[in-house]
């Protein structure tokens, strides 16, 4: 059995729960009002924009940097064997001004930049029987 | 000019520390009874307290109570971190000034270095709330949200590390003379650039000093000021403004400050130049970056270049955070940098004191949350 401390897990609440049951069936899905049709994240409980009804929609996954960081440092335990990682907010294309936090694969973290085309993976997340988004960079 | 006008009367900390062997209750009651002493005023008239609090700190009754006080008509907690600070300022104010209260302590107490130490976790973890998306990416720090931001500012303004770095050097130069500073040792741009990274764009110099200690000040009306002991320094206006979590934020290329600077330039009827001296809530360097470009200290992308021809020093424009600020006097989570305002308003800053200083800014938060107000000596 690991010693090792497990990275932090997610504690959904009755507006992201689907969004995460939703990966660990393998689709990534964030949310779109059925009303005037916005995507949205984080999850909430009605559309932030006209008060809608709001449900899960694919994304393609393809979406481009935002914004990077590269830790080295470890916030939380779980993550010292990957020290120096970068993290990235990732602008979705169908969505581009929403922006959803991801580790960035694939690649250097030297090599990341603003603007980078990336596609999301679905990967299982240690510690529990949750799977979590990462971001793979291209392709262009 | 009004009788009901907002001043601040007294001031009062505990030692700054990197280790306090203490509570925070403990050094929250020891900051507000030397402000009250500060002011000359008696204990009994204080009726108000307002504290904030991220992690620890002390409950306003319980320092009432350990004040001596039978109980207070204004008692408020914020639950929230230095972006309110001037926030909590402009209530105290707007309590004395409706004649709610006669005088409010403003508040903050922290063992943020050997005690509690925001953006450190430890063991395993469950994160709800906005921090379950990211955490289980190991993102979930406010250093890794505002580094996040610096990151897409640079992109978009020309920023660069060693921008960032005139703000570190400068900052640490200015605590030099300052006995409360926890950091005195000047730095060089070498040592800044080899400082050891913590979250990319951030380096250690880039970050608050994290630090254990408490600091208050006391507000009351113009009218009740007369018979204290201070001169005293008025509050004449803020404005804050509020976004939800960092990432959340559309435009990284503007801060809150964006937002709150034009209308309290254009109710004030002051601009820029006019500061003296600023005090600019500096968690990062980044964001006394971008937040003296937001309030229009200098222009868009020109933080780097203000600070390195010496206008945010003395003989320059406008002395910024003459105590060393967040980074080097110490991480008491901006409620120091009014002390400080206040001191320097009252010629009572000595080897620091900006010269004939009558008009400061003092600004609070980061990235999608904050605010600012202006000082003047009364
Ligand atoms: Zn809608």
């Amino acid at each position: 059995m690991s010693t090792k401390p497990n990275p932090p897990q997610p504690e959904p609440s009755l507006d992201s729960a689907p969004y995460w049951e939703s990966l660990k069936q393998g689709t990534f899905a964030i949310q779109r009002c059925t009303a005037c049709h916005q995507w949205q994240f984080p999850m909430l409980g009605a559309c932030r924009h006209c008060g809608g009804t709001l449900a899960l929609q694919p994304l393609s996954g393809k979406g481009t940097i935002y914004s990077f960081i590269v830790n080295h440092r470890a916030a939380a335990p779980g993550f010292e064997d990957l020290l120096p990682y970068a993290v990235a907010l990732v602008s979705p294309d169908e969505a581009p001004k929403l922006h959803i936090p991801g580790r960035i694969v694939g690649i250097a973290h030297e090599d990341v930049a603003i603007g980078q085309r990336v596609t999301a993976e679905i990967v299982d997340h240690p510690g529990g029987e949750w799977k979590v988004p990462v971001f793979r960079a291209g392709p262009t | 000019m009004a009788a009901n006008d907002p001043m601040v009367v007294g001031i009062g900390r505990s030692p700054y520390s990197r280790n306090s062997g203490r509570t925070t209750g403990d050094l929250a009651t020891e900051a507000c009874r030397n402000a009250i002493a500060d002011a000359g005023m008696a204990l009994s008239d204080v009726d108000g307290i307002i504290e904030f609090n991220v992690g620890d700190s002390a409950n306003s009754l319980n320092v009432a109570y350990a004040l001596g006080l039978p109980g207070l008509r204004l008692p408020v907690d914020l639950m929230a971190g230095g972006n309110v600070v001037t926030q909590a300022v402009a209530m105290a104010c707007m309590a004395v000034q409706s004649g709610r209260c006669k005088a409010v302590l403003v508040f903050r107490s922290l063992n943020s270095r050997s005690g509690q130490r925001i953006g450190t976790y430890t063991g395993d973890i469950r994160v709800g709330g906005d921090d379950q998306y990211g955490a289980p990416h190991g993102y979930m720090a406010p250093g890794q949200w505002f580094a996040m931001w610096c990151r897409r500012y640079m992109h978009e303004h020309g920023t660069t590390y060693e921008d960032l770095g005139q703000v570190a050097i400068t900052t640490r130069k200015h605590a030099g003379p300052n006995e409360a500073a926890i950091m005195r040792e000047p730095i060089t741009m070498e040592q800044y650039l080899a400082s050891r990274w913590i979250y990319d764009p951030f380096r250690l110099f880039d970050c608050a000093l994290e630090a254990d200690g408490a600091c208050a000040i006391l507000v009351t009306t113009r009218e009740h000021a007369r018979d204290l002991k201070q001169v005293p320094v008025q509050m004449l206006d803020e404005e804050t403004f509020m976004g939800r979590h960092p990432d959340s934020w559309e435009d990284m290329g503007h801060l809150f400050s964006a937002h709150s600077a034009p209308p309290l330039w254009a109710r004030t009827g002051l601009k820029p130049a006019d500061m003296d001296f600023a005090c600019i809530y500096d968690c990062f360097t980044f964001t006394t970056v971008g937040v003296i470009e937001d309030y229009g200290l200098c222009e868009k992308g020109g933080a780097g270049e203000y600070y390195r021809s010496g206008k945010a020093s003395y003989g320059g424009e406008c002395v910024i955070n003459p105590h060393g600020g967040l980074l080097s006097e110490g991480y008491i989570h901006g409620m120091n940098h009014h002390f400080e305002a206040v001191m320097q308003l009252r010629q009572q800053a000595g080897a620091r004191q900006v010269p004939d200083a009558k008009v400061a800014l003092v600004t609070a938060g980061t990235g999608p949350f904050g605010g600012g107000l202006i000082y003047a000596r009364a």
